[in-house]
C-alpha cells in the first residue's frame, strides 16, 4: 500500500559493491540462477544465499498491450452481456470500474466468439492470428488491480507499485539473472519514442544500479541514441588508443582507481557495441518467409514497424537479451494506444490489425525455432474494459477483472485460468494480482519472488513488496 | 452584511470525531523514551576539538577532529594536493563550473611565490612553516572568496537543493502539466544562495513563507516568502481530486511529507502512512499529524509581486482613459441625430419574443414587429408599458424573496471571506461605468463595466483570483455569482486541496451575466460513487497566470496551444448570491424604465426612436458625469454592442488616445505567479487511515508537529493549519536534526561523502558517523554564525582535511578502505551538470546568463499531447540548471549520468559506469557540436605550432598542462586526424575538423569528468 517505505537511501558498503560490478552486468548471477548451482559463495555480495530453483525460462517478452484491451470482445466471452445488451447497468462499489458518464448501461461484444484449435480456447474474430495459436496461450482472465486510471495500473503492472519509484520487472530479471551477452543490455525496450502513463519511470532500474535499466530501441530510424559511431572506423580507433594510453597513464598516476579503469573498460564495450546492436537491429538476413510471417512487409508504417520490433524480439532472444518489452504504437490523438472510451470498433481494430500478426508471427518462430520453452512471452495492458458504457462504441477503464495471457516459458499452453461473473464485471475465481503475475513470472526464472532482494532504504526489497503467490495450477 | 457561517461552515473538528472506529495508540511511552536515546536526537554539543600531536598540519579547528581521528589508527593525512587540482576541484565544487586555464596558471603564480621547492608535508621546523602557510594561505583564501562571490556558487548550491526538494518544471503522471512557473523557485534559490539568505530563513520560507513577513528581493521586486513554498509542490501530481478518485491528494501529501521529514530532518515519516516506525521514534499519529497540517494547507497559484511594477504605467494608462472617456462622452452626446437615423433604419424582428426583451435593441425591434401592419403604436404600446411594469414589479418582488448576499465585490472590504489576489485584481475595484479600452482590434472600447472587481480593468494581462471559503460539505448549496470573463479564464472547485481539479471550466461571457452553480454534495457529481461526504470543497475563479491547473492536459476544454501562448485572460465579479435552485437572480429592467416613464404613447417610429434615443443619451449624460448605476451600464453596452454608438478606434478624435492606450499598455509587466500555499484559517484535523487505506479509518489526530519534536501545536493556534509552527520549530537553533542534517548536506557536496553516509536518514536505518562530535562542532558553529552556508562551506574548503591529494597512502588503503577517516580526498566523477556546463564551457558555447524561463531540452522526438517538445541540441549554452526538468521525459543526456528522477528527495546522487555513458561522450549530437565549436574557434587562437595549440586546449580542458608524453600523444591524435582526414603537410593548423577532433578526444578523457 505505502509507496515511500522504500526510503531513497541505502547503505554505503552494500550499495558500493554494486556499483563496482555495475559495469559489465552481472553474468555470475546466470550461473546460480539458471542452473541452480549453489555458487553462493563464489558470487561476492550476490544477495543470494539461498538456491533457487531450476529455471523453465531463460528469456521473457512482454508485449504490452497499453492502454487497456477489452477482456469482454477478446478472450473473455459473456453471452449474459449480449442477452442484456442496452440495458441499464449496475455494479457494487467495490468493483473497479470507471464510469467517466452517467446512465451507464451493458455493450455486447462486438466481434464473435469462437473456440480454437484442439484445446477450444475462446478467442474473438478480433484477434484471428493469435487465434491461430490458441494452443500455445495460457490465457488468465481474473486479474485484479487497484485503480482504474492508467498511470497508477501502467507502474503497478512495470513496477509492482502503483506510483512507481521502484525498478521495473525488466530491471528485476536483468538484476537477479544477469546477462547472457556482456555486449548487450540485458532489457531492452522496443518501442518508437512513445512514452506510456506512467512516464520513463516504467522502464528504471530506479534504486537498482543502472544498468539493468532498459535500453529503448526505437523502431523507425536510428534504433539507439549514439549508437552510430561519429567518426569512420579508423579515426574513432585513434581516438580509442589515444584515450587508452592517455587515462591507463592517469589511472597509473592515482595509484590505481577502480572507476577510472572500468570507465576505461566501458569504452571498449561501447565500441563493440556500435556494431553489435546495429546488426542485431537490421533484419535485411531474415528469409522473405520470416519477413512475410511477421508482416515486415506491409504497407502502413505501424503495421510494418510493430512487426520488425517482433521480429528482431526474436534476435534479441537468440543473443542472450533477458528481458524484451514490445510496445505498442500511439496512432492518433489519444493519450494510449487502447484506450477506446470511443471509436471501439474502428480502433480496437487498428490496434488488432497492427498487432495481431506479429505477436502470433512471434509465437509461431519461436516455436519453430525451439526457443518458446526458454522464453515467457507475457501479452498484458495495464487494464481491461469495462463491460457496460454509456453510448453503444467506448468502453471506460476497468481492473476488477479482466484479462491477460502468456505463453511459452514452461506454461501450460491451450488453458484458461480463472473466472469473471457473467457480466465480465469482477474476478471470482482464483483472483490473480499483479504481484501473482510478477511472481510467477520469476518462478519460472528460476528465481524466487521471496529472495529476489535488494538491500535499499534499511530494508531488504521486493518486486512483489510483501505479496505476491505462484500460480502453481498454470505451470507446465 | 448578512451572516454568511452558516452557509460556508467551516469544517469543525468535532463532527468528524463521529466518524472515529478503532483508536491508534501510537507507541508506548516506554517505546518512545527508548527510541528518542538516539544519538541524532540529542541536543547538539559544542565539542572543544581534540588535542593531536601533529597541530601543524591543522588549518582549521575542524582538522584537530579528523587528525585525533587519523593519530589514533595510526595514519597520516595525505599531502595536501598540488595547486592546480585544488584550483580544479575549487572551481567544480563551488560554482559547478571548471576554471580558466589563465585563472589556474594565475593562481598557481601567486602560491608559488612563496611554495618552497622543498616543501614536504612533515612539519620540520614549525616556525618557518607556518610563515609560509599564512601567505598561500592567503593567495589561496583569496580564490576561495572568489569563488564564494561568483554568481555561480547560487547555481551550484541551488541544484544540490533541487535535488532534496526534487525539483521539477512538470507534474508527471499521464499528461506532465506543468509545475506552476517552478522556475522562479529556482531562480530564489539562485539569489538567496547568492546573497547567503541564512539558511534557517530558507527553511522556514519553503515550509510557510506564505505565512511570514514579506522578504523583498529589492533588485526584482518580487517577494522571496511567497516563492519559497514551491519546494513542497515538486514532483508527480495526479489530475483529478479525491471525490474522483481517493488518494489524489493524499499521495501528493504522503510526498511532501516524506520530502519534508527527510530532506529537512533526515528522518522517515513517510512509511507511517501505514504503521508505526519499526526502529524510530515515529508512530502513525505522526504522520496524520503533519497529514493534517499540510491536508489543511491551499495549494493555489499566488501573484509573488511585492512591489509593484506598474504603477507609473498605471497612472499613465489611467490619464489615456480619462481623456477617451472624455473625448467619448462628446462624441457620443452628439450622435442624436445619427443614432435616430439608424434606428428608423433598423427593420422589425420577424418572430415575436415570448419573455420580455432583454435589450435595448431586442426591446426596439420588438417594439417595431408589434406595431406593424393592423395593429398601431398607439394600441401596442400600452400592451407593452403594461407588460414592462408587471415584469419589472414581479422581477424585483422574486429577487427580493429569492436572495441573499453572500459576498459583495462593488466596494472593498465586503468580499465576506471570499478573496482576491492579483495585480489586476488590486487595480480592478471599479465604479459604475468604467471603460474598458480594446487592446486590439476596430473597436476603441471593449465594454463599460458595472461596479465590481475587475481583473481587465487596466489591461488583460494583469492577472486576478477570486476563491471562495470553503463550503458546507454534504448539502448542495446553489448561488449566482456577476460576472463575466473571457480569454480563458476559468471557474474550479477545488475538491480536498486538490493540485489539478478537473472540475474546471474554461468561462467565455462578454458582458455581465449570472453564473449559477452548485457546491458541496460532489458525491452525485461523481456518480454516486465517492466514499466521502467529508470534502472540503472551494471555488475558485482565475485568469491565465494564477490558475494551478493552467494549462491543464493538453486539449482540455477545447484548449489550444495558441491560447496557452496568449498571455492574455479576465473575469470580474460583482456580486454573489445564494438562492434555491432555480431561483436564480433575474433581470429588473430598469434600464428600460425612462421609456416608459410617460403614459403617453408614441403617435410615430420617429417619436418611438426619439425616446429611445433620449433614454439611451440620458444614460450616457449621467456617465459623461460619473453618476451612473449598473442598469445605465447595461444599457451602455447594449448600444454598444448594437453599434448605435460610435466607437470606431479610427475615428480621428479617439484614433491617438485608442493608440497611446495600446502603446502604454504594453509597457505592463504581467504578474509574476507561481504555484505557492495558503493559509485560511479553516485547518481541520485529520483521521488516521488504517494500514493507510484511503477508506478506512480510524480517529481523528491532532494536527501538528511529529512528537519527538514537541507534537502537536497547542491549541491556541488550532484556526491555522500550524504551518507556520511546524517550520519554526524545524527552522530552530534547538532542533537537533536539522543543523546536523544540513551540515552534513554541505560536507557530502564538498567532500563526496557524508559524515553520515545516509543523508536523508539519521535515524537507526541510517549510519552512525564515525565523526560524531565533528559534526556538532560544524552544526553548532553553523547555527552559531547565523546558518551561513558561505560561512560553512569557507571553513569546510580551507581546512586541511579538503586540501589533501586524492591519493591515499598503501597503509591508509589498508587499514580504512571506505576512507571513512579521511585520509585523502576522495576522487569523484562530476555530476550530470557539471559534465555537460564543463563541455559548453571549455568549448567556449558557455551562456553565464543566470535565471529565466527553462529551456526544452533536445529530444529525438517529440509528444505535443504532452508538451515534451525538442529544444535546441545546446539549450542555446545555458547552463544544465536551466534545462525544463519535465518529469515524464527528464532531460536524457543528464539522466545518463545519474540527474535523478525527480519523484523523490535525493539527498545522495548515484554515479554509476556503463557503456551508455561512453556512447553518449563519442557519438552524441551535443557532445560532437561542442566539439565543433571548440575546434572551429581554435582557429583562430593565434597558435602557429600543434603543440602551442594542443598545450592550450588540454590545459583548457583539464586545467594543468600537459606533461610531455601526454602533448606528444595528443599532438599524435592530430596528425594521425589529418592524415585521416586526408590533408596536405602543413595544412593542419587551418583544418577545424582536426581540431574538433582533439578537442573530442579531450572531452572523453577520463579526467575531464573526475576531480581529484
Amino acid at each position: 500500500m505505502n509507496p515511500l517505505c522504500p526510503g531513497r537511501i541505502s547503505p554505503a558498503a552494500t550499495r558500493r559493491s554494486f556499483l563496482q560490478q555495475s559495469s559489465l552486468g552481472f553474468g555470475w548471477l546466470a550461473f546460480a540462477g539458471l542452473f541452480g548451482r549453489t555458487t553462493a559463495s563464489a558470487i561476492p555480495h550476490s544477495p543470494f544465499r539461498t538456491p533457487h530453483f531450476p529455471a523453465r525460462a531463460k528469456h521473457v517478452i512482454f508485449l504490452f498491450m497499453d492502454g487497456g484491451v477489452s477482456h469482454v470482445d477478446t478472450f473473455d466471452p459473456k453471452p449474459e452481456l449480449t442477452k442484456r445488451n442496452g440495458q441499464p447497468a449496475q455494479w457494487r462499489a467495490d468493483e473497479l470500474s470507471q464510469s467517466v458518464s452517467a446512465n451507464r448501461k451493458w455493450l455486447k461484444n462486438p466481434w464473435e466468439f469462437q473456440q480454437r484449435g484442439q484445446s477450444g480456447l475462446w478467442v474473438s474474430d478480433l484477434l484471428p492470428h493469435i487465434a491461430s495459436v490458441a494452443d500455445d496461450l495460457c490465457v488468465v482472465r481474473s486479474m485484479v488491480g487497484e485503480t482504474p486510471l492508467h498511470g497508477a495500473q501502467s507502474l503497478l503492472l512495470h513496477t509492482g507499485r502503483s506510483i512507481g519509484a521502484a525498478p521495473s520487472l525488466g530491471s528485476w530479471v536483468s538484476y537477479g539473472l544477469g546477462t547472457e551477452n556482456e555486449q548487450l543490455p540485458s532489457y531492452m525496450l522496443l518501442n518508437n519514442d512513445w512514452v506510456p502513463n506512467g512516464g520513463s519511470q516504467n522502464f528504471a532500474s530506479s534504486f537498482l544500479p543502472a544498468t539493468h535499466q532498459a535500453t529503448p530501441v526505437r523502431a523507425k530510424g536510428r534504433p539507439v541514441d549514439n549508437i552510430t559511431p561519429a567518426d569512420p572506423a579508423a579515426l574513432q580507433r585513434a581516438k580509442l588508443d589515444f584515450l587508452r594510453e592517455q587515462d591507463s597513464a592517469t589511472a597509473k598516476s592515482l595509484g590505481g582507481s577502480d572507476a577510472i579503469e572500468s570507465a576505461i573498460k566501458n569504452y571498449e564495450t561501447a565500441a563493440r557495441m556500435q556494431s553489435l546492436v546495429p546488426s542485431l537491429c537490421d533484419v535485411s538476413g531474415e528469409s522473405p518467409e520470416t519477413l512475410r510471417l511477421y508482416g515486415v512487409d506491409r504497407a502502413n508504417d505501424f503495421d510494418k514497424f510493430y512487426a520488425l520490433q517482433c521480429l528482431r524480439a526474436r534476435r534479441m532472444v537468440e543473443a542472450g537479451v533477458r528481458f524484451i518489452e514490445v510496445t505498442c504504437p500511439l496512432t492518433h490523438n489519444n493519450n494510449a494506444p487502447w484506450d477506446q472510451h470511443g471509436e471501439l470498433r474502428k480502433r480496437h481494430e487498428e490496434n488488432a490489425r497492427i498487432t495481431d500478426q506479429p505477436v502470433a508471427a512471434l509465437i509461431r518462430d519461436l516455436k519453430a525455432r525451439g526457443l518458446l520453452d526458454e522464453t515467457l512471452i507475457l501479452w498484458a495492458g495495464e487494464m481491461g474494459r469495462t463491460p457496460h458504457s454509456s453510448g453503444t462504441d467506448g468502453r471506460d477503464h476497468h481492473v476488477s477483472g479482466y484479462t491477460i495471457f502468456m505463453a511459452g516459458g514452461g506454461l501450460r499452453g491451450g488453458m484458461t485460468y480463472g473466472t469473471t461473473d457473467e457480466m465480465g464485471m469482477s474476478a471470482v475465481e482464483h483472483r490473480v494480482d499483479i504481484h501473482d503475475l510478477h511472481a510467477t513470472i520469476l518462478h519460472q526464472l528460476g528465481l524466487h519472488h521471496e529472495r529476489l532482494t535488494f538491500r535499499f532504504g534499511g530494508r531488504d526489497q521486493r518486486l512483489t513488496d510483501v505479496h505476491g503467490r505462484v500460480i502453481q495450477d498454470i505451470l507446465a | 452584511m448578512k451572516p454568511t457561517a452558516p452557509v460556508l461552515l467551516l469544517l469543525g473538528v468535532l463532527s468528524l470525531a463521529r466518524l472515529s472506529a478503532a483508536p491508534a495508540e501510537g507507541l508506548s511511552e516506554e517505546t518512545f523514551r527508548k527510541r528518542t536515546e538516539w544519538w541524532s536526537l540529542q541536543p547538539v554539543r559544542q565539542p572543544a576539538p581534540p588535542a593531536v600531536k601533529q597541530a601543524a598540519w591543522c588549518r582549521t579547528e575542524l582538522d584537530r577532529f579528523v587528525l585525533a581521528g587519523l593519530e589514533t589508527s595510526k595514519l597520516r593525512p595525505a599531502p595536501e594536493a598540488d595547486p592546480r587540482a585544488l584550483a580544479r576541484r575549487l572551481s567544480f565544487v563551488l560554482t559547478g563550473l571548471p576554471p580558466r586555464a589563465e585563472d589556474v596558471e594565475a593562481f598557481v603564480r601567486e602560491v608559488s611565490l612563496f611554495h618552497s621547492p622543498t616543501f614536504s608535508p612533515a612539519p620540520a621546523r614549525a616556525g618557518e612553516k607556518l610563515g609560509k602557510q599564512e601567505s598561500e594561505s592567503a593567495a589561496y583564501d583569496r580564490l576561495v572568496d572568489s569563488l564564494l562571490a561568483s554568481p555561480h556558487f547560487g547555481e551550484r548550491w541551488a541544484r544540490h537543493w533541487m535535488d532534496v526538494v526534487h525539483y521539477t518544471d512538470t507534474h508527471g503522471y499521464e499528461w506532465d502539466a506543468p509545475a506552476k512557473h517552478a522556475w522562479r523557485y529556482r531562480d530564489y534559490l539562485v539569489r538567496a544562495f547568492n546573497a547567503d539568505v541564512p539558511f534557517k530563513q530558507l527553511l522556514l520560507e519553503q515550509l510557510a513563507g506564505d505565512l511570514l513577513p514579506p522578504r523583498v528581493d529589492s533588485r526584482t521586486g518580487l517577494s522571496e516568502t511567497l516563492l519559497g513554498p514551491m519546494a513542497m509542490r515538486m514532483g508527480e501530481r495526479r489530475h483529478g481530486d479525491n471525490a474522483f478518485a481517493d488518494g489524489v491528494t493524499q499521495e501528493a501529501m504522503a510526498n511532501i511529507i516524506d520530502t519534508v521529514s527527510k530532506g529537512f530532518l533526515g528522518t522517515t515519516v513517510a512509511c507511517a502512512q501505514c504503521h508505526d516506525h519499526k526502529l524510530d521514534a515515529i508512530s502513525q499519529r505522526d504522520y496524520y499529524a503533519l497529514a493534517g497540517t499540510f491536508m489543511s494547507t491551499r495549494w493555489g497559484a499566488r501573484s509573488a509581486d511585492a512591489v509593484d511594477p506598474n504603477l507609473e504605467v498605471l497612472a499613465e494608462l489611467r490619464r489615456h482613459k480619462q481623456a477617451l472617456r472624455a473625448e467619448l462622452a462628446k462624441l457620443w452626446l452628439n450622435s442624436r441625430e445619427p443614432l435616430l437615423a439608424k434606428l428608423t433604419a433598423l427593420p422589425a424582428d420577424e418572430k415575436s419574443s415570448p419573455a420580455f426583451p432583454d435589450s435595448l435593441a431586442s426591446l426596439w425591434r420588438q417594439t417595431l414587429l408589434r406595431s406593424t401592419n393592423v395593429v398601431t403604436l398607439a394600441t401596442a404600446w400600452p400592451k407593452l408599458r403594461e407588460e414592462f411594469q408587471r415584469e419589472r414589479e414581479k422581477r424585483v418582488a422574486a429577487n427580493q424573496t429569492n436572495l441573499t448576499l453572500l459576498a459583495d465585490f462593488t466596494r472593498a472590504g465586503m468580499e465576506c471571506g471570499w478573496r482576491w489576489d492579483g495585480l489586476g485584481m488590486k487595480h480592478g475595484l471599479v465604479r459604475d461605468g468604467e471603460p474598458v479600452v480594446a487592446d486590439e482590434g476596430e473597436a476603441a472600447l471593449a465594454q463599460l463595466l458595472p461596479a465590481g472587481r475587475w481583473s481587465h480593468a487596466c489591461s488583460q494581462r494583469l492577472a486576478g483570483a477570486v476563491r471562495s471559503p470553503l463550503f458546507a460539505p454534504e448539502t448542495a448549496m446553489t448561488f449566482s455569482v456577476g460576472y463575466a470573463a473571457g480569454r480563458h479564464a476559468a471557474r474550479a472547485f477545488i475538491v480536498d486541496q486538490a493540485f489539478h481539479s478537473e472540475r474546471l471550466a474554461f468561462l467565455n461571457q462578454p458582458q455581465p451575466a449570472w453564473l449559477t452553480l452548485t457546491a458541496g454534495n460532489f458525491d452525485k457529481l461523481a456518480g454516486g460513487n465517492d466514499t466521502s461526504r467529508a470534502r472540503r470543497v472551494y471555488l475558485e475563479f482565475a485568469t491565465k497566470s494564477l490558475n494551478n491547473y493552467f494549462p491543464p492536459r493538453t486539449g482540455y476544454g477545447g484548449l489550444k496551444e495558441s491560447d496557452v501562448a496568449d498571455e492574455r485572460s479576465w473575469f470580474g465579479l460583482t456580486r454573489v448570491y445564494k438562492h434555491a435552485v432555480g431561483k436564480a437572480p433575474q433581470d429588473e429592467l430598469a434600464r428600460f424604465a425612462l421609456l416608459f416613464v410617460s403614459e403617453a404613447a408614441p403617435e410615430s417610429k420617429e417619436q418611438l426612436a426619439a425616446r429611445f434615443a433620449d433614454t439611451l443619451l440620458a444614460a450616457v449624460t449621467r456617465w459623461a458625469e460619473d453618476r451612473c448605476d449598473s442598469e445605465d451600464v447595461r444599457l451602455l453596452n447594449e448600444a454598444l454592442v448594437a453599434k448605435w454608438l460610435p466607437n470606431e478606434a479610427t475615428n480621428s478624435t479617439l484614433a491617438p488616445l485608442v493608440a497611446a492606450y495600446r502603446t502604454t499598455e504594453k509597457r505592463l509587466q504581467p504578474d509574476r505567479t507561481i504555484g505557492s500555499a495558503d493559509d485560511w484559517n479553516e485547518a481541520r484535523d485529520e483521521r488516521l487511515s488504517v494500514r493507510g487505506a484511503y477508506t478506512e479509518f480510524a480517529d481523528v489526530v491532532p494536527r501538528g508537529n511529529i512528537r519527538l519534536l514537541g507534537g502537536p501545536a497547542t491549541r491556541a493556534v488550532l484556526d491555522s493549519s500550524g504551518r507556520l509552527e511546524l517550520a519554526r520549530s524545524i527552522a530552530s537553533d534547538a532542533n537537533p536534526l536539522t543543523a546536523r542534517v544540513f551540515v552534513n548536506r554541505v560536507w557530502l557536496h564538498l567532500f563526496g561523502e557524508g559524515l553520515v553516509r545516509t543523508p536523508d536518514d539519521f535515524g537507526h536505518l541510517g549510519e552512525k558517523p564515525v565523526h560524531p562530535e565533528l559534526l556538532d562542532y560544524l552544526a553548532a558553529r553553523f547555527v552559531a554564525e547565523g546558518w551561513s552556508l558561505k560561512k560553512l562551506v569557507r571553513l569546510l574548503v580551507t581546512s586541511a582535511t579538503w586540501r589533501q591529494a586524492s591519493t591515499p597512502s598503501e597503509a591508509a588503503r589498508v587499514a580504512d578502505a571506505e576512507n571513512r577517516l579521511w585520509h585523502h580526498y576522495p576522487q569523484q566523477r562530476l555530476d550530470a551538470e557539471s559534465i555537460r556546463d564543463a563541455l559548453l564551457a571549455v568549448s567556449g558555447r558557455l551562456d553565464p546568463a543566470l535565471g529565466g524561463d527553462p529551456i526544452d531540452p533536445y529530444r529525438t522526438a517529440q509528444d505535443a499531447a504532452k508538451r515534451l517538445f525538442s529544444g535546441p541540441l545546446d539549450g542555446l549554452g545555458r547552463r544544465s540548471l536551466y534545462l525544463k526538468m519535465t518529469l515524464m521525459e527528464p532531460p536524457k543526456f543528464l539522466a545518463l549520468f545519474n540527474q535523478p528522477i525527480p519523484k523523490l528527495t535525493t539527498g545522495k546522487r548515484d554515479v554509476t559506469n556503463v557503456p551508455d555513458q561512453a556512447l553518449a561522450l563519442l557519438n552524441d549530437p551535443f557532445v560532437l557540436a561542442m566539439a565543433k565549436h571548440w575546434g572551429d574557434r581554435v582557429l583562430k587562437d593565434g597558435a602557429t605550432t600543434p603543440e602551442a595549440r594542443a598545450k592550450m586546449m588540454f590545459a583548457s580542458a583539464l586545467g594543468r598542462p600537459p606533461r610531455d608524453e601526454e602533448l606528444s600523444r595528443l599532438v599524435k591524435l592530430a596528425g594521425r586526424s589529418a592524415e585521416l582526414h586526408g590533408l596536405a603537410p602543413g595544412a593542419l593548423m587551418a583544418c577545424a575538423p582536426v581540431w574538433q577532433d582533439v578537442a573530442h578526444a579531450l572531452f572523453n578523457v577520463k579526467e575531464f569528468i573526475y576531480v581529484h
